[in-house]
């Protein structure tokens, strides 16, 4: 088996135009049905729990400022999680894939492989358990579970930008550099956000586990309503999380439509 | 086609410079044998020279030296004069013109973004590229008004191939390499673009290096053709007319392949090959001083010219007795700009032998015979004819293909 063939295949997978011409029409009326539907879910939530009388227990959860910290900080584990994983990945993905290192890809893609297939979440949240606890332990557990797929993304995305591309780049006097930042990258984007909107999920949702190691987030919430056996507790936390990664979702979408580049 | 051979040899102004290839040699790490081996190339400016020969002789190094997207081994390119061997690749190949079979217009470009990648590199200001990119799809007959703003994909393949010639003329190179930039593209179209790059051509005077494998291709474009065998050593290197009429060796014959004597009489020009002299016998003139002329010239027939020596008809000596001006079936007539294969054309279609040969004001300057346009092509095939046993060609291709 080549090494192109080990990046490609488990590659979520943008390229292919006869599937993606009909994904783009759905994510059109997406784009618009997903707000309105989390504005339903929200607002069923709210109902929901003021239909309720609340013990103190559970008022102590559930009151705006109290779920507010929770969810700034549940977002900015995932914020802090995926913006280092990029500035990681996405240059060593393009170091990785430069002739020049050629030799060391196969090398390389296996260490991460390694890493992507032993530890479940829980492993991981235990090794950075072990080592301490607090936000930065969270976060160093984000960025290993979520880093293979911004790697592998990026490196394909890099692979199939066409050689004869990098060719006629080279041949009218471009520059290497040049030819990365004008041609490959530009051609790359569609694969890498690809890439970059699966960490953005994984995080969203590893980022309630971090409640375990004392970094909170909305993992708080859920964690409280399994502890004390409070149902109101437990679904709110349950939901939020639920809402919160289908919005990073839609935001997301969203920059991936921005992004790639027209012409394409 | 007329004037082409002409456009090489005239001394009109050409926009191209010599390329000269010394020594010029390159091995591939772990190869046993040299890709292009010592090869000595002498490119004339504003000439189109193709370089053509079968799968793996190494066409695609030699022209990817000259660019320097391939490091020569050793050996020297010099390019105008100036040795380019070691200077600054990246700026040398912005002078270069380059075109590849691929096409490999930037999918993520507008088309006026495509052609201006080298003059950005160049630091171009905006109104002088914006002007430049209309100038250049006007140049290759795409209306820049609706092109420019495309993407690549709305273009078809023909389209496409068009804006890869307008980007490797972007900053007017004296030099262009074109790496079979008509190869993927269907008969029809490819034979059209062949034209429309021809006549460009002709307003452009680059000096070219064009590879192809397709020797029809050569024949039709090439000024002179570098026929290349393993290791790109040049088993002939001259004009498609000399290496059809005149095959170096067996490795060319069997490259040629068959047909090539009557391809041949496609590229000689009525100018350039000696006529026949028969009779001419003026309308005004008497019976008897025709018939004196042709028992003089011990022919069998004369050629009848009106007052203005435009050609009116053929008499053999046992017609004359009917007078001068009646008689004679359909007159096979050719003006000299025209080949030898027009000329063989015009015999048949007329079902005659002879055929006059007229100036460009119409005016009688020879005869042409079927028998001489034989003799040129069985001269051909004598030059052609395999000197030994033809096996050991048969089998070189093989290794290379
Ligand atoms: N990067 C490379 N590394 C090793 N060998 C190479 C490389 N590029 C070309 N070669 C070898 O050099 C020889 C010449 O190749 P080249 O591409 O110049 O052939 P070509 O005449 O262009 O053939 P084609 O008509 O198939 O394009 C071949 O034997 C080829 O295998
Ligand atoms: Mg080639």
């Amino acid at each position: 088996m080549t090494t192109t063939a080990d990046v490609r295949t488990p590659v979520a997978d943008p390229a292919s135009t006869g599937v993606e011409s009909r994904s783009t029409d759905r994510s059109v009326a997406s784009i618009f049905l997903t707000p309105v539907l989390l504005i339903l879910v929200l607002a069923g939530l709210y109902i929901y729990v003021h239909s309720k009388t609340l013990d103190s227990i559970e008022r102590r959860s559930l009151n705006t400022p109290f779920l507010t910290a929770r969810v700034l900080e549940h977002i900015r584990l995932t914020a802090v999680s995926t913006v280092l994983v990029i500035l990681i990945a996405v240059p060593l993905g393009i170091l990785l894939t430069r002739p020049s290192m050629r030799r060391a890809t196969p090398f390389a893609l296996g260490v991460v492989n390694v890493g992507q297939a032993v530890p479940s979440i829980g492993v991981l949240v235990l090794l950075a358990l072990s080592f301490g606890i607090g936000f930065k332990y969270a976060i160093i557990a984000l960025v290993l579970y979520s880093f293979l797929p911004v790697l592998r993304n990026t490196m394909a995305g890099l692979q199939r930008v066409e050689r004869s591309l990098i060719d006629a780049g080279r041949g009218m006097g471009m520059t290497k550099r040049l030819v990365l930042t004008k041609v490959e990258l530009p051609l790359a984007v569609p694969v890498m956000m690809a890439g970059i909107r699966t960490a953005l999920i994984i995080n969203v949702g590893t980022a309630t586990l971090a409640t375990f190691t004392n970094a909170h987030g909305l993992g708080d919430v859920i964690d409280a309503g399994l502890k004390l056996d409070r149902r109101p507790v437990l679904i709110t936390g349950a939901v939020l999380v639920a809402v919160l990664a289908l919005t990073i979702d839609w935001l997301a979408g969203l920059a991936e439509r921005v992004l790639r580049p027209r012409g394409l | 086609m007329a004037d082409r051979s002409g456009s090489a040899s005239s001394s009109g102004g050409t926009g191209g410079e010599v390329i000269s290839l010394q020594g010029l040699t390159k091995r591939f790490p772990g190869q046993r044998e040299n890709a292009v081996d010592s090869l000595d190339l002498e490119i004339p400016a504003g000439e189109i020279v193709v370089l053509v020969g079968p799968s793996g002789c190494g066409k695609t190094t030699t022209m990817r030296m000259i660019n320097r997207l391939i490091e020569p081994t050793s050996g020297k390119i010099v390019i105008g004069g100036e040795d380019v061997t070691k200077i600054n690749s990246d700026q040398l190949r912005r002078r270069i013109g380059y075109v590849i079979q691929q096409v490999g217009l930037f999918p993520h470009m507008t088309i006026a973004d495509n052609i201006a990648v080298v003059p950005r590199l160049l630091n171009w200001n905006k109104p002088r590229i914006s002007e430049r990119v209309d100038e250049l799809l006007e140049l290759v007959g795409l209306d820049a008004g609706a092109y420019r703003g495309r993407y690549p994909k709305e273009l078809s393949g023909g389209q496409q191939q068009r804006v890869g010639v307008a980007r490797a003329l972007a900053v007017d190179p004296p030099v262009m390499l074109m790496d079979e930039p008509f190869g993927a593209i269907d008969p029809i179209t490819r034979d059209r673009l062949q034209n429309e790059f021809l006549r460009l051509q002709e307003t452009i005077r680059k000096t070219i290096v064009f590879v192809t494998h397709d020797i029809h291709e050569a024949i039709k474009l090439g000024d002179r053709i570098a026929i290349l065998d393993k290791g790109s050593r040049p088993a002939q290197y001259d004009t498609p007319e000399q290496i059809l009429a005149h095959p170096a060796n067996d490795f060319v014959v069997d490259f040629i392949g068959p047909g090539a004597s009557v391809r041949s009489l496609g590229l000689t020009n009525l100018a350039d090959i000696e006529l026949d002299k028969i009779p001419v016998v003026e309308l005004a003139d008497s019976i008897d001083k025709a018939r004196a002329l042709l028992a003089r010239a011990k022919q069998d027939r004369a050629v009848i010219v009106d007052g203005d020596r435009r050609p009116r008809g053929w008499r053999r000596a046992a017609d004359l007795e009917q007078g001068m001006s009646s008689g004679g079936g359909p007159l096979a007539i050719l003006r000299r700009s025209q080949t030898v294969h027009d000329a063989l054309n015009e015999l048949l279609r007329t079902g005659d032998t002879i055929a006059a040969i007229v100036d460009s004001d119409g005016r009688y300057e020879g005869a042409l015979r079927l028998e001489t346009i034989m003799g040129l092509t069985a001269h051909a095939d004598a030059a052609r004819a395999p000197v030994k046993d033809a096996q050991p060609v048969a089998a070189q291709r093989g290794d290379a293909g």
